[in-house]
């Protein structure tokens, strides 16, 4: 099968998920009622508001935030030429989630909107410490030392974040969700900024995928073939910003879709990364729903946050990835 | 925080000493301490030594529902734990509670400034202090409550250590008659659409909780003749998790008790956000207008007699209101 | 290192060469603990100064006495112990994994036992008291410890695999715990997540004299296999050749490993970073690897964990805070530094 045909499959599938999305739940809905929803909706009529209100919105947000978060982690691993890097690991995520509690610790200062501003800010502070690491001579020789660089700041953000909790343990049950990770409750007419960023993030990615690709076969490589590191690193440590950022304030903390889809990307489509990123996005998304979905339907009239559910789809999946390297060295 | 807790009961329940010592308070210490604290109930009951006496003991308490009682019952503790919210003391117990030193938090008390306080009796609960039970023992008295919630026993317990069960006899006559006067009083404005379905709920920032029969304030609206709908009486616990709008029909009821979790803006945008959902609109008490703001503090957060007479005030007004409408 | 660096200690026909400078730096480091040890004692809501603090040992039924003996002297203990055996743990690890990103947390350990102890707290401790909790996170590290073991096992293990399947199931653990701490009902959360962070408060004799049983029994196991965790670092088929049995030593010092964290974590709760920092920051003290740096790396994880427990219950009074909150806090900034600074 050629990689387009695969790309093709995975959008499909992709669609096919969203679908389910839309009806699955406590109430299970028909594709009647969907298209009744979505094309001549009524105000009075419990389906479509169901739809209208709270599918629609969980769908959207979960295909943003998937594909945000594989495209991140593309890219990191790309840019430190390092297997094991992604927002949650260098400690992105956790530098969102910290600001975000703090916000909300202080009551958001009275503006309801702050607390997604803070992820914006703890995600480029937190970008700008590991850019920082990464572009010092001692780290970036070995990428080992990134990642317990990344590590360490994972480490310090958390704790600050349980400081918080400890202090103001009122505040200990709005912040589980952050740590816990939601689509659910954030309806799109006050998340759509949101939406926006994180699109924003991927079509600014778009260009850079050409450069991108030379350097994933290394820097002096990508160097001799005339590519602008400096430039190429600043915009796409931007764009990381955004899409981790956004991540992060659409759904808090949602593990493994970072690190694990662009490797499943890489296996399923082809090593040129401007076929496997794109997928990575669709592939991500497509995880990220079925995640949601199954998230909502296991034990109901309850939820298990969907950070849970992509941690326990994504652990098996990594497990599987190391056990099948056939690389002596692992 | 919440002051539910189903299994908390037993967290403790060490079946070897409860079976060793009747008293209630008796508890797992060391065995000189033990002796100790025998030989001190033993004084006590003897010789009631502060009842009467110009001498006050000097209390220690470690929960928020032990301060609220130690205040019912007249004896100003000499220290307390920060409040869960309105930090640092409850503003319905601030004009009794003025200057009290403040150790801390309620999970983690500063021992070091509870020894400097040289308390005579620390109130503290099995539930939050099990591990330091043995540190608190060598320090003073030790009244050690099961649960932080159960807000009768709390009364009891601590008046009987205190030697003050006449005003908590009082107390508990005085709220079981307001109870009953109330609940006839709903029952005949109601007459028979009584009994009214309730749900008693928590808007949190970023779900709701209800409340149910067996959770602190919740005890009290079933002890008034509210009921809850079906679905709530099928869910066991203390309280039921709404994950989403799409769940909010099974919480529908004729009457809603709603409280906001925290002041943050966080939590009042959600409130609105509900309110302006057609799934809110639709339900029972919304459309007959009976959505009752009330405060978290007494309804789930102070765990004492005083909180619950606060609850009763606001069940009161909330009566008073619905036969103004009518 | 030069011949010049060593001693020779002799008993009869025992000799032994100790290097010198490791175990300058490593006295230093001693040194260092002690003083952290003593300031944990001088200072609190009262402060001792040392001669009262003298006077408070000899009259330990003043309240004096009280505080110093029964508050912070069992506190200060449990403290050393949990950081010294957390990063002894680590150490270990490091060296059999030969890798500095190896520690109780990545390999899954800390979080298998946090997952153990979250759910023994939320679904037993109402029935069974809390006296199971110890048992219940030594099971969960051993548990966890074993699911990795068996998952990397491809006719033997390499070290980097066993670190990625670590990173594996400690997110699996972790996604476990917050499930756990989001269903059950929020009083238990609140002791979970105290937990959680790792805290010495309300530490008494009880307490440190069970966990230095433990550690005691422990370093007794672990004395005949220094010398393995040593050679450790060695690639696998040239350890073979000086008649190392790798694949035997490897998984039992990982058990003892995993066991030191087990006790340190079951009595101090899941205080993460130590195991990682500590040796790490051991090494750049005393280069060599050798009994100096395990020493020292015990050292100065004892160290960390006084410190910061010492900040969390004096900075902000009279909140008494988690020393975990704090452990990260001291270590990321000279974790950092030294990483950056190493290449030089």
């Amino acid at each position: 099968m050629s990689t387009r045909m695969r790309l093709l499959m995975l959008a499909a599938l992709l669609l096919l998920c969203a679908a389910t999305s839309l009806m699955a739940g406590a109430h299970w809905l028909s594709p009647v009622d969907i298209w009744h929803a979505v094309w001549m909706p009524s105000a009075t009529n419990v389906e479509d508001l169901l739809i209208r209100t709270t599918r629609i919105s969980r769908t959207v947000l979960a295909i943003t935030v998937g594909a945000s978060l594989a495209v991140a982690g593309g890219i990191l691993q790309t840019l430190t030429h390092n297997p094991l890097a992604s927002p949650g690991i260098l400690g992105i995520n956790a530098g969102a989630l910290f600001v975000v509690v703090l916000i909300a610790t202080f009551g958001g200062f009275g503006i309801s909107w702050s607390p997604y501003a803070g992820a914006f800010l703890g995600a480029a502070v937190a970008a700008a410490i590991v850019w920082w690491l990464a572009m010092h001579r001692a780290t970036s020789a070995s990428p080992l030392r990134l990642i317990l660089a990344g590590a360490a700041l994972a480490a310090l953000f958390s704790a600050f974040t349980q400081a918080l909790l400890v202090i103001d343990q009122q505040g200990l049950d709005a912040a589980l969700f952050w740590l816990a990770g939601s689509v659910s409750g954030r309806p799109l007419d006050t998340a759509w900024p949101l939406v926006v960023i994180a699109a924003i993030g991927l079509l600014l990615s778009a260009p850079l995928l050409r450069d991108l690709n030379v350097l994933s076969a290394g820097d002096t490589v990508a160097a001799s073939v005339g590519v602008r590191l400096r430039r190429l690193q600043a915009l796409a440590i931007g764009a990381i910003v955004l899409l981790a950022g956004a991540s992060v304030a659409l759904a808090g903390n949602i593990v493994f879709i970072g690190l694990i889809v662009p490797h499943i990307a890489r296996r399923l489509l082809a090593a040129d990364l401007r076929v496997w990123l794109p997928g990575a996005a669709l592939l991500g998304a497509i995880l990220t729903l079925g995640a949601d979905i199954a998230a909502r339907l296991l034990i109901q009239p309850g939820e298990i946050p969907i950070g849970v559910m992509t941690a326990l789809i994504g652990a098996p999946l990594f497990i599987i990835l190391v056990r099948r390297q056939r690389n002596a060295h692992v | 925080m919440p002051i539910l807790k189903p299994t908390a009961r037993a967290l403790a329940t060490c079946p070897v000493t409860a079976l060793a010592d009747h008293v209630p308070e008796a508890t797992k210490l060391a065995s000189p301490a033990r002796r100790r604290l025998l030989l001190g109930l033993a004084a006590s009951l003897l010789s009631p030594a502060w009842a009467g006496a110009a001498h006050q003991p000097r209390v220690v308490t470690l929960f928020q529902g032990a301060t609220d009682t130690a205040v019912a019952l007249g004896v100003t503790p000499v220290g307390i734990v920060e409040s869960w919210q309105d930090k640092p003391v409850y503003p319905y117990l601030r004009p009794d509670l003025a200057g009290v030193p403040l150790l801390g938090l309620e999970t983690q008390p500063s021992l070091e400034h509870i020894v400097q306080l040289e308390p005579d009796i620390i109130v503290a609960s099995r539930f939050r202090h099990a591990r330091i039970e043995p540190l608190l023992a060598r320090i003073g008295r030790v009244v050690m409550l099961e649960d932080i919630y159960r807000f009768r026993e709390t009364l009891s317990v601590m008046a009987q250590v205190l030697g003050r069960e006449a005003q908590a006899e009082a107390w508990l006559a005085r709220l079981d008659a307001r109870i009953r006067n109330l609940g006839t009083r709903l029952q005949k404005h109601f007459d028979d659409r009584w009994p009214l379905t309730v749900s008693l709920l928590d808007i949190r920032a970023n779900e709701v909780r209800s409340y149910l029969p067996p959770s602190f304030g919740g005890s009290i609206l079933a002890a008034l003749g509210f009921r809850w709908n079906a679905a709530s009486r099928r869910a066991s616990g203390v309280s039921l998790k709404l994950s989403g709008v799409e769940s909010l029909p099974t919480v529908d009821a004729d009457v809603f008790f709603v409280m906001l979790h925290s002041r943050s803006a966080a939590v009042a945008a959600h409130y609105r956000r509900l309110q302006a959902h057609p799934l809110w609109q639709r339900m029972a008490a919304p459309t007959q207008n009976r959505v009752w703001p009330v405060e978290a503090v007494p309804w789930v957060l102070s765990g004492g007699v005083l909180g619950v007479m606060h609850m009763l005030d606001d069940v009161e007004h909330w009566l008073a209101h619905e036969s103004g409408r009518a | 290192m030069p011949m010049s660096d060593t001693r020779a200690i002799r008993f009869g026909s025992w000799s032994r060469q100790f290097a010198g400078t490791p175990w300058r730096r490593a006295l230093a480091v001693f040194v260092l603990a002690g003083l952290v040890g003593i300031m944990g004692l001088v200072i609190g809501a009262v402060k001792l100064s040392p001669l009262a603090l003298l006077d408070a040992m000899a009259h330990p039924d003043s309240q004096a006495g009280l505080i110093a003996l029964q508050l912070r002297l069992p506190r200060l203990l449990l403290a050393l112990l949990c950081g010294g055996t957390l990063a002894v743990s680590g150490w270990i690890f490091q060296q059999v994994m030969r890798n500095a990103l190896a520690s109780p947390d990545t390999l899954g350990v800390t979080s298998g036992a946090s997952a153990a102890a979250v759910a023994y707290l939320s679904y037993l401790a109402a029935d069974w008291g809390t006296t199971g909790l110890p048992l219940a996170a030594m099971g969960g590290a051993l548990a966890v410890i074993a699911v990795v073991y068996a998952l990397a096992w491809r006719s033997g293990t390499t070290p980097l695999r066993l670190i990625l399947m670590g990173i594996g199931m400690a997110a699996l653990c972790s996604a476990i715990t917050t499930f756990i701490l989001v269903s059950s009902p929020l009083t238990t959360t609140l002791s979970a997540y105290v937990w959680l962070t790792g805290s010495v408060y309300g530490a008494n004799w009880v307490e440190v004299r069970q966990l230095a049983l433990w550690c005691a029994g422990l370093a007794v196991l672990l004395v005949p296999l220094v010398r393995f965790a040593l050679l450790a670092p060695l690639d696998d088929a040239l350890a073979v050749g000086l008649g190392v049995r790798v694949q035997r030593t490897r998984a039992l010092l990982t058990l003892v490993a995993t066991l030191l964290a087990g006790v340190a974590i079951a009595w101090g709760g899941a205080m993460a970073f130590v195991g990682l920092v500590a040796p790490h920051i051991a090494r750049q003290v005393t280069r060599a690897p050798g009994v100096a740096q395990l020493l020292t790396s015990a050292a100065l994880g004892a160290t960390i964990v006084m410190l910061a427990d010492l900040v969390g219950r004096t900075l902000f009074l009279p909140l008494d805070l988690p020393a975990g909150i704090f452990v990260a806090a001291i270590g990321t900034p000279f974790f950092l530094a030294l990483l950056l600074r190493e290449a030089r």
